[in-house]
């Protein structure tokens, strides 16, 4: 198995982690939660962050911690479409329009996961305020599972592989369906 | 102090929103619309263009998945022809698709479209590395295409030269020796060889080197059809139908092996079983060798006159289309299909 260093693999992918912190900054404004410092790229570990006010209200930190997953796969899915079906499924390299498409889009939704960091603010909002109910902790905490999984599964190039699968799976779909 | 925002420090915490706050209710305003730098802007603005390329791109992208798709689809169930046809349709678009290239020519190959594949392979694929999983196959094809062209190169002169009915014996002289040509296909030659033979009503020896042949080279599944033509004209229609089979088993896209066995089954009285398989080889390829006769044939022996003659008049506008003149002798009613379709 091939391992590369986390950082290396942010470098390569820094479209994915600029639109991954704009999306906290957006749905931070959207839920109308401060945001005192954002870090858009950087060469170090985390490559970026987002830092802004704990919310009392636990949706609000359960749509900022996710939101990068449902911005980063949208916009990834759109810009990889067209490109995944050309390169991977009809091995077409010399398309360079279709290359700039699919690393813009593997960049994209390789950083759809939320990091440990929005899993550890989501644990310390969620499951440790003790004001939250029952109910919704029950909902978040799988969700924390999940990004933990998917930060231990990045070593095993999982990010890669939702990125491919993400990009081929839809199209497939979407052709089945017509 | 303490009531104060922890920004300014100059005016009242703002609790209204969030009980935990810190901030004062302009501070809190001024961090939720957090600004984005200019740069970002950029960012955005290349990812927007990009996105809008994206999405321009998808529908037509989209529908050629689509035929890609349904060609796989053809291809894994044996219909090469179909497959080859749709694999055409969307190869323009994507000259270096390497999977499509392969695809295409293995279903040219299939489809027993020599010269097509051969284009494919001389200006698609020459140079390319094939993919792991089509490795073996395409390069095992490529290598029949070659001695397939190999020896057509060498045999089609003397062919076309020759007065094949009045030299046939010095024609097979020339052709025979390629037998023991190291560069020639011996299924090849001996299907010319056959040719010849058949030419003379020779069927028995034709019969022979058509088996020799396609034990050499079961892949050339159009010899499979020419073996059951002649074992059908020598009544032997068990051995017809086999070899029709045989054939299909290989490419179920073979208009040439579904004529053959509606003829077959048109002769020996099955009739209505004989014109479903003629169908069947002209809605594959109407233009294939006497498939649109064999049609004309199987629907006047079925008593569907009218239609028989509709498909008759369009071919014979066809200038390029060679119709077999026994077919007007049959219409005419001086033939029994027997005479027609047998020695």
């Amino acid at each position: 198995m091939l391992l590369i260093p986390g950082i290396v693999i942010s470098v390569i992918t820094f479209p994915g982690v600029i639109v991954h912190e704009l999306a906290h900054q957006f749905f931070c404004r959207i839920c109308r939660v401060p945001v005192f410092e954002v870090c858009y790229f950087r060469f170090e570990n985390p490559c970026g962050y987002v830092i802004h006010e704990r919310s009392n209200n636990p949706w609000k930190n359960f749509i900022i911690s996710i939101g990068p997953f449902i911005f980063n796969t949208i916009i990834g899915l759109i810009i990889i479409f067209p490109a995944a079906i050309e390169v991977i499924e009809f091995k077409n390299f010399s398309n360079i329009l279709s290359l700039i498409l699919i690393w813009l889009g593997v960049s994209i939704l390789m950083h759809a996961f939320p990091s440990t960091g929005d899993a550890t603010s989501l644990y310390e909002t969620v499951i440790k305020n003790k004001k939250v109910m029952l109910p919704v902790k029950i909902i978040v905490l799988p969700v924390i599972g999940l990004i933990y999984l998917g930060a231990i599964g990045s070593v095993f190039w999982l990010d890669f592989l939702y990125a491919i699968g993400i990009g081929m799976l839809i199209p497939n779909l979407i052709v089945n369906l017509l | 102090m303490d009531d104060y925002c922890s920004n300014c420090c100059q005016e009242l915490i703002d609790t209204s929103e969030n009980p935990d706050s810190s901030l004062c209710t302009l501070c809190r305003e001024e961090f939720i619309r957090h600004p984005i730098p200019k740069w970002i802007f950029l960012v955005i603005v290349a990812v927007m263009i990009i996105t809008g390329t994206a999405l321009v791109k998808t529908p037509a992208v989209l529908k050629d998945y689509k035929i890609y798709k349904t060609a796989e689809s053809s291809y894994n169930q044996k219909y090469f022809n179909k497959a080859a046809d749709d694999y055409l349709l969307i190869s323009d678009r994507y000259k270096s698709a390497l999977r499509i290239n392969e695809r295409m020519f293995l279903a040219l190959m299939k489809a027993q479209r020599f010269e097509e594949a051969y284009l494919i392979l001389d200006e698609r694929l020459a140079g390319e590395e094939a993919s792991d999983e089509t490795y073996d196959e395409i390069n095992s094809y490529a290598s029949l295409l070659d001695r397939y062209g190999l020896t057509l190169e060498k045999l089609d002169p003397i062919f076309k030269n020759e007065t094949i009915n009045t030299d046939y014996v010095k024609t097979y002289k020339k052709i025979e020796p390629f037998l023991s040509d190291k560069e020639c296909e011996t299924s090849v030659v001996l299907f010319y060889l056959s040719q010849l033979n058949i030419g003379q009503n020779k069927l028995d020896a034709a019969i022979k080197q058509l088996e020799e042949a396609l034990k050499a080279e079961p892949r050339y599944t159009f010899m499979a059809s020419f073996l059951g033509n002649a074992q059908r004209r020598l009544k032997l229609y068990d051995a017809a139908i086999k070899s029709y089979e045989s054939a299909l088993a290989l490419n179920l896209d073979d208009e040439t092996a579904y004529r053959g066995l509606g003829v077959v089954y048109l002769v020996k009285g099955e009739k209505e079983k004989g014109l479903a398989f003629i169908k069947k080889a002209y809605d594959i390829n109407k233009n294939g060798l006497f498939v649109a006769d064999a049609y004309v044939v199987a629907l006047h022996a079925n008593g569907k006159i009218d239609e028989s003659f509709a498909i008759y008049s369009e071919i014979k506008k066809d200038e390029n289309y060679i119709i077999d003149k026994d077919m007007d002798e049959y219409l005419a009613g001086r033939k029994t299909l027997e005479q027609l379709y047998t020695n």
